[in-house]
């Protein structure tokens, strides 16, 4: 081609000459060297956009990962484990059943509970740290130690209250129980009225230490259950008419026998009245 | 009017085909450099190396003549293939492949003379190792002798002198491509080239004209 070239131009046979003799001296090859590194970066640079692509995407997983990983165990550490759980159920239930501080005072036969209750207490801080999560808790049974820290302050006080109810009691035997499907509230009423009647006859005002509602109702279903039968009292049967009305109360609540009892009493007492 | 339309619909879909594969090699004819380009700006890379095995020694040739050191020729020449990899995306078969890569690395040479303004006068460059061609002793004898004495003058010529006849010699450009390479008018290039065939022309008949 460069020949060609050179016959179209002046002095072309020398310029042949000069040519043929160029041609005949540059004869020089490039080193392998530089072959390997040209076509290296040519085969490097054929690939950029996937070689980007994956230039951020491997960074972006790994940073990912570790952060579902953080994620996670942060997660797993903010749940509650089973000691925490017992905490808590001891700590319910002694909300439930936390005395007055004065009622306490006034009670110095309980100091057994308060160092229960006091130990509980103790145990209150770490379940209100815990529960600052909002995270789902996982409510466990409470192993059988926990059970018995519970259960001994409350079946305690239940022998405490009858013995003071037995204290308070007259001097009738108890009555057979009845059965306490039958009690109602127009009963409990009724029969809240005899105690305090029966509580005035043995000239006792002061309140039950701890009247809380459970004690209350254990008290009452007590009552119904004929544990502790009241008598008519002596204003009750200071006049024929008020002792059958007690009577009555008595036998409206069940207590037939104790009916029956008062009954003969007031025959006996006043054996002229005549019933209406 | 029917006609002409079924007659263009083909023409049509072959114009189309010919746009959209531009490049693609046809089977009697080699790819074109152009066509080489912009298969490896999609990625081919065998065709880059069709490309740079057609014009890799002709380049490294015209670097190591025109820098006359073998080191420097070796830096410019990774330099100019390093920027023809990298401006694939912006190529634009406009004008000859040759053009564009031989003005590379022109560029690359003004470059590299403006940073070592010490333009070394080294020559390690081997000028006789061709090999025995079954001549005689004394035709041998002349075109060695020749040869020592094209690639002395060769290296005395002024350095505008000297790419310019690199450029024709090695790349085959004519004065046109040469002088839009060079940055200088054709006329320019042309007396360029003519002195330097001129004195080349001389060192070589010398040898013939003395007895």
């Amino acid at each position: 081609m460069t020949q060609e070239r050179n016959t179209t131009e002046p002095g072309a046979e020398t310029n042949a000459r000069l040519t043929q003799t160029y041609r005949e001296l540059a004869h020089e090859r490039v080193p392998d060297h530089l072959d390997r590194a040209v076509l290296q970066a040519a085969a490097k640079a054929a690939r950029p956009r996937y070689s980007r692509l994956r230039s951020w995407t491997r960074p972006m997983a790994w940073a990912a990962t570790v952060m579902l990983s953080v994620a996670l165990v942060l997660q797993i550490s903010d749940v509650p484990g089973p000691e925490s759980i017992i905490f808590d159920d001891a700590a319910r239930k002694f909300e439930a059943q936390v005395p007055q501080p004065e009622a306490r005072s006034d009670a110095p036969g309980e100091s057994a509970d308060a160092v229960v209750l006091e130990e509980a207490a103790a145990t209150a801080p770490i379940r209100s740290l815990n529960d600052v999560s909002d995270a789902p808790r996982v409510v466990a049974p409470a192993s059988p130690a926990a059970k018995q820290v519970i259960q001994e302050p409350l079946q305690e006080k239940r022998r405490r209250s009858e013995l003071r109810q037995d204290s308070l009691d007259t001097k009738e035997p108890a009555a057979p129980a009845t059965p306490a499907d039958s009690f109602t509230l127009r009963d409990a009423d009724m029969l809240r009225r005899a105690d305090e009647m029966a509580r005035t006859q043995s000239g006792e005002n002061k309140e039950p230490a701890l009247p809380s509602s459970r004690d209350r109702a254990g008290t009452l279903s007590a009552t119904a259950m004929g544990f502790e039968a009241p008598a008519c009292d002596e204003t009750a049967t200071k006049s024929p008419e008020s002792w059958l009305e007690c009577i009555a109360g008595l036998e409206e609540a069940g207590l037939h026998d104790e009916a029956q009892q008062q009954r003969q009493l007031l025959q006996e007492t006043f054996p002229d009245f005549q019933p209406r | 009017m029917v006609a002409n339309a079924q007659i263009m619909a083909p023409m049509e879909l072959r114009l189309s085909r010919s746009v959209r594969l531009a490049y693609a090699p046809t089977m009697d004819t080699a790819p074109e450099d152009s066509a080489l380009m912009l298969r490896y700006r999609d990625g081919d890379v065998a065709a880059f190396e069709t490309l740079y095995e057609r014009h890799k020694d002709a380049l490294y040739r015209y670097l190591l003549r025109l820098c006359r050191h073998r080191d420097q020729a070796e830096d410019i020449f990774q330099e100019v293939w390093g920027k023809i990899i990298k401006a694939r995306d912006a190529y634009r078969p406009t004008a000859k492949f040759t053009t564009f890569l031989y003005r590379v690395a022109h560029n690359c040479f003004i470059d590299h003379i403006r940073r070592n303004k010490r333009h070394t006068q080294t020559i390690d460059i081997e000028p006789d190792s061709q090999p025995d061609s079954g001549e005689q002793p004394e035709v041998q004898t002349e075109r060695s002798l020749a040869r020592r004495r094209l690639n002395a003058a060769l290296l005395e010529l002024p350095d505008e002198q000297r790419d310019v006849f690199l450029l024709h010699e090695e790349a085959g450009l004519d004065l046109e491509q040469i002088a839009s390479i060079t940055g200088s008018n054709r006329e320019t290039t042309k007396s360029r080239l003519r002195y330097a065939v001129r004195k080349l022309r001389i060192a070589i008949d010398e040898p013939v004209r003395t007895p």
